[in-house]
């Protein structure tokens, strides 16, 4: 009875995937669906339809282990693909190098959205943990975004400290100890920054920051670009399991391809990701701020900087007091 | 287990027993028992009940902390005129006066999503309230003012739906005794009517408080000595059962009235009331009914 | 008690009436104050939603409607007001007539059972799906098998209203058949009535206002569901979001004014039910208060 009959699908001779994002991708996505849905009909002369779902990158993840029917995932940080994998083993342990570029067809950085006028004057990672300074991050529990964040704040601190954990450790606290209230996702921080009118500063995803900046709210906030950030890779991946399933690969595998494509890239850096194609981001010269950017392997990868900080009893959850 | 309850229950000629009893089980157990038991039984799996419960707390009104002397100030101002409305709705009689009973539980039926929007846009940096004053010449932080009426309108009903239960079945002998003997209003308001009221105020008080500061502990806390001092819900029921006996199913059947005694009384928790609160109230409303129903056994 | 009319002083202070109730300067001030106080507190909120939605001009509101995201959200929601409520109706008379027109042991646990979703929070009550129903549940390699699709589909949508909202027709029922207890169907019965005729036309004429009070208010709480749906619907836009998860979707997207839009459609229902309870108390008082005096 209640099979396979999606009661609000559409016209059952079509083709529909299901793109499992986090949050700040959804303009971004919506418009390159209709992109890649006039591209597929052109060279397929078949109708498809793409349905997005969007929450944090880690509830994402978790949805999908537990069965959550996206063809492709295109999630913040490769870890929680990873945990696809170890979980549910819907696609192979070797994802990453099926795709150019880590299987990041954008990448982005981390910076910080001030109101207009930078009224609190902040500047760089250590103002974040100035006394009377409100700031507003995601939970890294839940939130791609957030955890980005978290790395991009530590590396700075190891830097200014010269490696020195305890001292990096107190800055980082210092950060946290400003939160009042840490969203599950990074545009519920977004929102909650912009809309709600709670924080000094936003640690935001840069492409967050430039839509408000640019977008929603230009006379009321502006960006400011830290000394040194970190190079955040977002991944996208085909989910084997799923595709298999429902004999869309080669739809899904079209799909990814054509975000490195040359019209993909070009709405990628519409939506202020940095492309990986130079031509695409030569139509933005002024977009994208220079800065040093740190890598995630700095690090040891994110399967090590996630079971120093993130897992149960780490570096964050020692820092991070909630109501403290 | 049906047919045992069929060996244990009094004869009676009433039909359907074992049918209705039936459906009845089959329907719980297929979308409450089992599934909780499943939980029970992974719930040992403790990491995951954390972890999908920070997942899936999706707060749309303002989750932040909101400090304890804006909460407290929100609740005592729910306290003073909630008050005034609870008296002004039992004692008056003006036009429109059901219709804005009705709506006290406004801020219960509004789904979530709807009153976390609206709520958010009235205490916004350029909401509502923030223009409205900025055009009246008047520039202040409007944040702290916009979170108390985002306050206000959450923790409304509390006050006023558990004063007026007390006040609908407040005894007015007291009160024509007072007038008799010559007393004024406000003395009679003073000395007689408010102090048997503080109780209710102050219960009210404390849940729109607990509210607003989202302390789920906190509100587990005062329900839980809430219902201590009140007592539990079976007790009251148990207390209630056995008050219709003894006054003779009589005296209390309204056969046509489909079972509306009062409006006020018959306030069930509306649609969209958090669980925690709707638990309370209906406590309370469970002991008032018991209590009249014994006063009127005399 | 004292008898004013008996009372000897003739002079004009005990003409006076009782002060049995404040001034008429006293209560207009008061009812003004407390109207004011609700204008301001209890409808700005309404009043800020139909704001917006004036704000933005019919035809846009319109627009904002007919997106087709928001056609299926509308859709869904309806579809899962239409299969929960009557299937929890039909549930609360099963349940009150099993638990009020009989004996047994054991009524005060069902009691309790039919309560559990009540005082369970939503959020649970959406998990507790997912651990059934998910891939990784109990249920889930099973339903992978056959190709059944549960959670982060329609159905666990509908199944998670169909857990949150399951005691309130019951809820409203079982006191109220409780106090009318057995008499009139005992009577129906002894005259030659079946059980379903009974049923039908002694217990559920009785009952109706409770009934459609119950309904109203399973309704309400299923069109408005957050919690629950949130954690079971995969968050898939166009397709598995109701109406309330939409608005956050539209919120979450500064999309403002087509928030506003569906929101303002759930406000009207919420209105709607509260002012179709007044009408059904006021309908219910007044046979009170016309069968008192008979």
């Amino acid at each position: 009875m209640i099979a396979s009959c999606d009661l609000l699908d559409i016209a059952y001779a079509d083709t529909t995937l299901l793109n499992a994002s986090y949050e700040p991708t959804r303009r971004f996505y919506s418009d390159l669906n209709k992109a890649f849905a006039a591209h597929w009909q052109a060279e397929q002369g078949e109708k498809i339809t793409i349905y997005q779902s969007h929450a944090g990158s880690g509830a994402q993840a978790r949805s999908v282990t537990f069965g959550l029917e996206a063809d492709v995932v295109t999630l913040a940080l490769a870890y929680d693909i990873d945990a696809i994998v170890e979980r549910a083993k819907l696609l192979p342990g070797d994802w990453q190098k099926r795709l150019p570029n880590n299987s990041a067809p954008y990448t982005s950085t981390i910076v910080f959205l001030v109101r207009k006028g930078n009224p609190k004057q902040i500047r760089d990672w250590p103002d974040l943990a100035r006394e009377g300074i409100s700031v507003i991050t995601p939970n890294p529990k839940t939130s791609g975004g957030a955890r980005w964040n978290y790395m991009a704040a530590w590396g700075f601190a190891l830097r200014l400290h010269d490696n020195d954990e305890r001292q990096a450790r107190d800055l980082l606290a210092g950060i946290y100890r400003n939160a009042p209230v840490l969203d599950t996702g990074a545009r519920g921080a977004t929102i909650t920054f912009t809309r709600r009118g709670i924080g000094d500063v936003l640690i935001a995803w840069e492409n967050e920051a430039l839509l408000v900046a640019r977008e929603t709210g230009p006379e009321d906030f502006e960006v400011v670009v830290p000394s040194v950030s970190i190079l955040a890779e977002p991944p996208v991946a085909v989910v084997d399991k799923v595709v298999n399933q429902r004999g869309t690969r080669k739809a899904a595998e079209a799909y990814l391809s054509f975000l490195y494509a040359p019209e993909g890239q070009q709405l990628v850096a519409k939506h202020y990701y940095r492309p990986r194609l130079q031509e695409a981001a030569e139509g933005y010269p002024d977009r994208f701020a220079q800065l040093e950017l740190m890598h995630i392997d700095d690090f040891g990868g994110w399967a090590k900087a996630y079971k120093t900080h993130f897992a149960e009893g780490g570096i964050f959850d020692q820092i991070y007091r909630p109501g403290g | 287990m049906i047919a045992g309850a069929i060996a244990i229950r009094q004869r009676s000629i009433i039909p359907g027993f074992g049918l209705s009893l039936g459906v009845m089980l089959s329907y719980l157990g297929l979308i409450v028992i089992i599934p909780l038991c499943v939980l029970l039984l992974k719930a040992s799996d403790a990491g995951w009940a954390k972890i999908w419960m920070e997942l899936s707390s999706l707060r749309t009104l303002a989750a932040f902390r909101v400090s304890f002397g804006i909460a407290f100030l929100a609740a005592a101002f729910n306290a003073v005129f909630g008050f005034i409305v609870a008296w002004v709705l039992v004692r008056y009689e003006f036009v429109g006066r059901r219709l804005i009973d009705a709506m006290i539980d406004l801020p219960f039926a509004l789904p979530t999503a709807v009153a976390g929007v609206s709520l958010t846009q009235i205490y916004a940096e350029n909401g509502w309230l923030g223009s409205v004053l900025a055009v009246a010449g008047i520039k202040v932080a409007f944040t702290p003012l916009g979170i108390l009426v985002a306050l206000a309108f959450v923790g409304l009903p509390f006050v006023v739906r558990t004063v007026q239960p007390i006040l609908q079945d407040f005894d007015r002998e007291a009160e024509e005794a007072g007038a008799l003997l010559g007393a004024s209003r406000w003395n009679i308001l003073r000395r007689v009517v408010f102090p048997p009221l503080v109780p209710a105020v102050m219960t009210g008080f404390t849940l729109a408080f607990a509210r607003g500061i989202e302390r789920i502990r906190l509100r587990h806390l005062y329900c839980r000595q809430y219902a201590r001092l009140f007592r539990d819900r079976s007790a009251a029921d148990h207390h209630q059962a056995r008050a219709v006996r003894l006054c003779g199913r009589n005296r209390d059947r309204e056969p046509d009235a489909g079972g509306v005694l009062h409006p006020a009384a018959h306030h069930q928790p509306a649609a969209g009331m958090d669980p925690e609160t709707a638990r309370c109230l209906t406590m309370h409303r469970a002991l008032t009914r018991v209590r009249r129903r014994a006063s009127r056994c005399r | 008690m004292l008898d004013h009319a008996s009372s000897f002083d003739a002079s004009p202070a005990a003409r006076q009436p009782l002060p049995l109730t404040e001034s008429a300067g006293a209560r207009t001030l008061l009812i003004t104050i407390a109207l004011g106080f609700l204008l301001l507190f209890l409808l700005l909120p309404l009043i800020v939603v139909f704001a917006e939605v004036l704000r933005l001009g019919f035809d846009s509101y319109w627009a904002a409607l007919r997106e087709p995201e928001a056609l299926a959200a509308i859709r869904l929601t309806l579809l899962t007001a239409l299969i929960v409520v009557p299937f929890n109706a039909v549930f609360g008379i099963a349940a009150a007539w099993a638990i009020t027109k009989f004996q047994f042991a054991g009524q005060n646990l069902l009691i309790t059972l039919v309560d559990l979703p009540f005082s369970v929070s939503p959020v649970i009550g959406g998990m507790v799906f997912v651990l059934l129903f998910g891939l990784q549940g109990v249920f889930g390699p099973w339903l992978a098998a056959h190709d059944i699709k549960i959670i982060f589909a329609i159905p666990g949508v509908i199944i998670a209203t169909l857990f949150v909202t399951l005691p309130f027709v019951a809820r409203e029922l079982i006191p109220l058949m409780q106090k009318q207890g057995t008499d009139c169907e005992e009577a129906a019965l002894m005259l030659g009535a079946s059980g379903w005729q009974t049923l039908f036309r002694v217990t559920l004429p009785n009952i109706k206002w409770g009934l459609l009070y119950g309904v109203l208010l399973c309704n309400g709480r299923a069109i408005g569901e957050f919690g629950a749906v949130a954690v079971v619907s995969g968050h898939i836009v166009g397709h598995t979001t109701t109406m309330p998860l939409y608005i956050v979707v539209l919120y979450n997207d500064f999309n403002f004014p087509a928030a506003f839009a569906v929101a303002s459609l759930l406000t009207l229902i919420a209105f709607a039910t509260l002012i179709l309870r007044t009408i059904l108390e006021w309908r219910a008082e007044q046979r009170l208060a016309s069968s008192r005096l008979h």
